[in-house]
């Protein structure tokens, strides 16, 4: 076991290697920062004075091994707009993007797997319909039209929640809900197929046989063999939340990463978008490694060796 | 059954929990009297003076840094931390600084903390080099005396030094430019009180400002980059100013007495760029055609709500300089063809239009209304959208053209920066006449403002007959302000907030 962990980690360093170079060829193809940074009226001096001072003249390979070494060292640069180390404005909003994710997975968690499994138990009821509208709704509505309908209603109208920013509770529910509905469409469809494929297994008809009572049938049973699929859709979604979700941020003015990455790349700012970049890389290597794990916990078949 | 219940129950379970936290209470606070919530779509980058130069970010850092000279509401200069100056010669100013001035860590404010601020402004890698580009030397004659050198007459040396905030030279040299960039002290009416980046920044007053200590206690500025969001925050009296109003939604608040939006002639002017170096467009009368065949009026009105005044130059009314004479091109796609045919056009020809999306108030929408409108008169234009950076990216390389979209705004009110752009100085010029150039040069180095104004109205008499561009419109500058206080925008669109009040 210890193995295949010392493996999987050997490979996430090949893999955050890999998207680095892809993340610092692409952000330099698409132009220099420099020239966002000054107004119209810099004369061609300026622009080259600054590009020196960034160290933008150099060639490309130069640049990347001079980020390469900084970045072992923790060192990601210093941000182009911002005059701050990159990698603690990444970090400054990971509580941010974690409070969001985490609250919008949770809501998405215990609205759809106990919904997929009730529909999957009462298959073509009212229930199964209604669950597959939910899905089908929750994945077509486009996010930010969902958010300023909530902002409006429960913002504006009603003056139950704030229309926005981050601050208690009470700023958590509008974007969590809002990004969770999403997510709990796709968990809902998946744990209502996995329920099915188990549904009429021999062994579940064994258990009722024995007389278990059909919660244990389901709990103890059904649900432990059709966790596995589910489970690892939940651990994409939590590594693919924790990368940031930058239209239900910007909607709610909420201060996190998928924001910061992404005017970071409007602006140019390359510390910023490699160290965005390779942290959302990083979370989702191990969330995925994690999800690996806990299959052992989850079905005793498996090994690794 | 029991086994489907106990699932729905537990999905009801966690939509009862969230319910409890819904116990619909009171409004969400109006701000406690005292705080004034501002919301802008962007926020500063960095709190350094130097650094940050966007109009969001000066209305954040010209409350925490005073300048030498700010204008008031009715658009004439004061004094702030000088209170005076005199010309000494032409390329020579001298400026008289206040005495008896601290900034917020008790440092002293004298000539040593104005001379560090204009060397590093005038630093090649500075972003703030463009307000101080010209002078060659600043002097400390003694500790309230600065006197500073330009290599050329620069009347504009005034109105830009009112968007310099004078930093405090022993803080920021010992502390560094990261550490100002989070921490910014200044001599300003308020002090910095605290930056949730991407969410806030929290500013209370300044008990000991020389200017007299503000009546509104605390500032927060807060960032809601959507435009509906920002509506919802105003709505909901979370925020007491917006702004950049969206102006399709100005008619949301129309019923609401609490708040209201005010408009101002604003300074941000929409033009289309012509290259006249090349094909069709080196001729006066092509591009004196396409400002015929383009429906101004029916842009303003249908795209921006009636929120722009149709320009008959490229220099917004608020700027000095500003020629009041002209009439806008009308209207009138029969001239256009005409035109068009005098010019041995009379088929019209194909163009390329490049556009920014998404940089400026309905951007794409304008591009795409003038397009038809050259279609109508048989310019085919090729509208090709480019983001932002790659716009700006192709701007500083020459390689926008013929034809292109592009806004302009000033805070320093001065129409040099306007002509600029029909000038033969920016960047290899899409549009280069000796003859207005001479006047132009001879206009930037005039120190008296009459007299400056007159030539650039001539300046803009003859621009008008070339046409080197399809004059456009400004955009009118809209606020949403809370009527609870006692304040209305300038047209400068600078937002200060230190002498305002709370009814």
């Amino acid at each position: 076991m210890q193995r295949y962990v010392a493996r999987r980690l050997v490979q996430a360093v090949f893999v955050l290697v890999g998207i680095s170079v892809v993340a610092f060829a692409l952000t330099h193809v698409i132009g220099d920062p420099v020239v966002l940074l000054l107004p119209f009226q810099a004369s061609q001096a300026q622009v080259i004075a600054m590009q020196h001072m960034l160290g933008l003249d150099q060639p490309l390979p130069v640049q990347y091994l001079r980020f390469a070494r900084a970045a072992l060292h923790g060192d990601f640069g210093i941000s182009v707009r911002q005059n701050t180390p990159a990698l603690s404005l990444v970090l400054d909003r990971v509580p941010a993007t974690a409070e969001l994710a985490s609250a919008a997975l949770v809501i998405a968690v215990g609205v759809a797997v106990p919904l997929g499994i009730a529909a999957a138990l009462r298959r073509r009821t009212i229930i199964d319909r209604g669950a597959l509208l939910f899905s089908l709704v929750g994945q077509s509505m486009p996010t930010f039209w969902l958010g300023l309908q909530a902002i409006l209603v429960f913002g504006v109208v009603l003056r139950w929640f704030p229309t926005g920013g981050i601050g208690g509770l009470r700023h958590l529910v509008l974007p969590a809900v809002v990004l969770g509905v999403f997510s709990a469409a796709g968990i809902l469809r998946l744990t209502r197929s996995a329920m099915l494929d188990i549904i009429s297994e021999d062994y579940l008809r064994t258990a009722r046989a024995k007389g278990l009572r059909e919660v244990a049938v389901v709990g103890r049973h059904a649900l432990r063999n059709a966790s596995l699929p589910i489970v690892t859709w939940i651990g994409l979604e939590l590594g693919t939340l924790m990368g940031g979700a930058v239209v239900t941020e910007t909607v709610f003015a909420w201060p996190g990463m998928g924001r910061l990455a992404v005017q970071a790349i409007f602006a140019r700012d390359i510390p910023v978008v490699q160290a965005a970049v390779l942290f959302a890389a990083t979370i989702f290597v191990l969330a995925t490694l994690l999800t690996d794990l806990l299959y052992v916990w989850l079905d005793p078949r498996i090994h690794y060796s | 059954m029991r086994l489907a219940r106990i699932s729905i129950l537990s999905g009801l379970l966690l939509f009862a929990m969230v319910g409890t936290l819904v116990a619909p209470g009171p409004a969400p606070s109006q701000a406690a009297g005292g705080t004034v919530t501002v919301a802008q779509g962007a926020e500063p980058a960095t709190l350094d003076p130097f650094q940050e130069i966007s109009r969001t970010g000066y209305n954040v850092t010209l409350h925490i840094y005073d300048p030498l000279f700010m204008r008031n509401d009715a658009g004439k200069i004061i004094p702030m931390l000088a209170t005076g100056y005199k010309i000494l010669n032409p390329t020579t100013w001298e400026f008289i600084l206040r005495t008896g001035v601290k900034f917020h860590n008790g440092e002293p404010f004298d000539a040593a903390a104005v001379k560090f601020t204009l060397d590093r402004a005038l630093l090649k890698d500075s972003p703030s080099n463009y307000l101080v580009d010209g002078v060659k030397d600043v002097r400390i004659v003694d500790p309230r005396t600065v006197q500073v050198t330009t290599a050329d007459p620069m009347p504009l040396l005034l109105p830009n030094l009112m968007l310099l905030g004078i930093a405090p030279s022993h803080y920021y040299q010992a502390q560094g430019a990261s550490y100002v960039a989070t921490h910014p002290v200044g001599t300003g009416p308020y002090r910095f009180q605290s930056w949730v980046k991407d969410d806030r920044v929290t500013l209370v007053a300044n008990h000991d400002y020389w200017g007299g200590v503000p009546n509104i206690e605390s500032l927060v500025f807060r960032l809601i980059p959507d435009p509906a969001a920002r509506v919802a925050a105003f709505r909901s009296g979370e925020a007491d100013i917006i702004t950049d109003f969206a102006p399709d939604l100005v008619s949301s608040i129309a019923n609401d007495p609490r708040i209201k939006a005010d408009v101002t002639t604003g300074t941000r002017s929409i033009n289309i760029m012509l290259d006249t170096s090349t094909g069709p467009l080196r001729d006066k009368l092509v591009r004196q055609a396409l400002n015929y065949a383009v429906d101004k009026d029916a842009i303003v009105k249908n795209i921006l709500g009636g929120f722009g005044t149709v320009e008959s130059t490229l220099v917004p009314a608020a700027y000095l300089g500003f020629s009041p004479l002209l009439r806008p091109y009308a209207y009138d796609p029969a001239k256009a063809r005409a035109l068009l045919a005098q010019a041995g056009y009379p088929n019209g020809f194909d163009i390329v239009f490049q556009s920014p999306r998404g940089r400026y108030l309905a951007d794409a929408q304008v591009s795409q209304a003038v397009v038809g409108y050259l279609k109508a008169v048989g310019v085919n234009a090729d509208l090709k959208y480019y983001e932002w950076g790659n716009f700006v990216n192709m701007y500083f390389k020459h390689q926008l053209g013929p034809i292109f979209l592009i806004g302009s705004g000033s805070a320093a009110l001065d129409a040099a920066d306007a002509l600029e752009n029909v000038s033969c100085d920016v960047w290899d010029s899409w549009y280069c006449n000796q003859g207005i150039q001479a006047i132009y040069v001879k206009a930037k180095a005039t120190l008296d403002p009459d007299r400056r104004a007159a030539l650039y109205r001539e300046i803009q008499s003859l621009v008008y007959d070339e046409a080197p561009i399809i004059f456009m419109y400004t955009q009118k500058g809209i606020y949403g302000v809370n009527t609870r206080l006692n304040w209305t925008p300038r047209s400068d669109e600078t937002l200060w907030l230190a002498k305002a009040t709370l009814k």
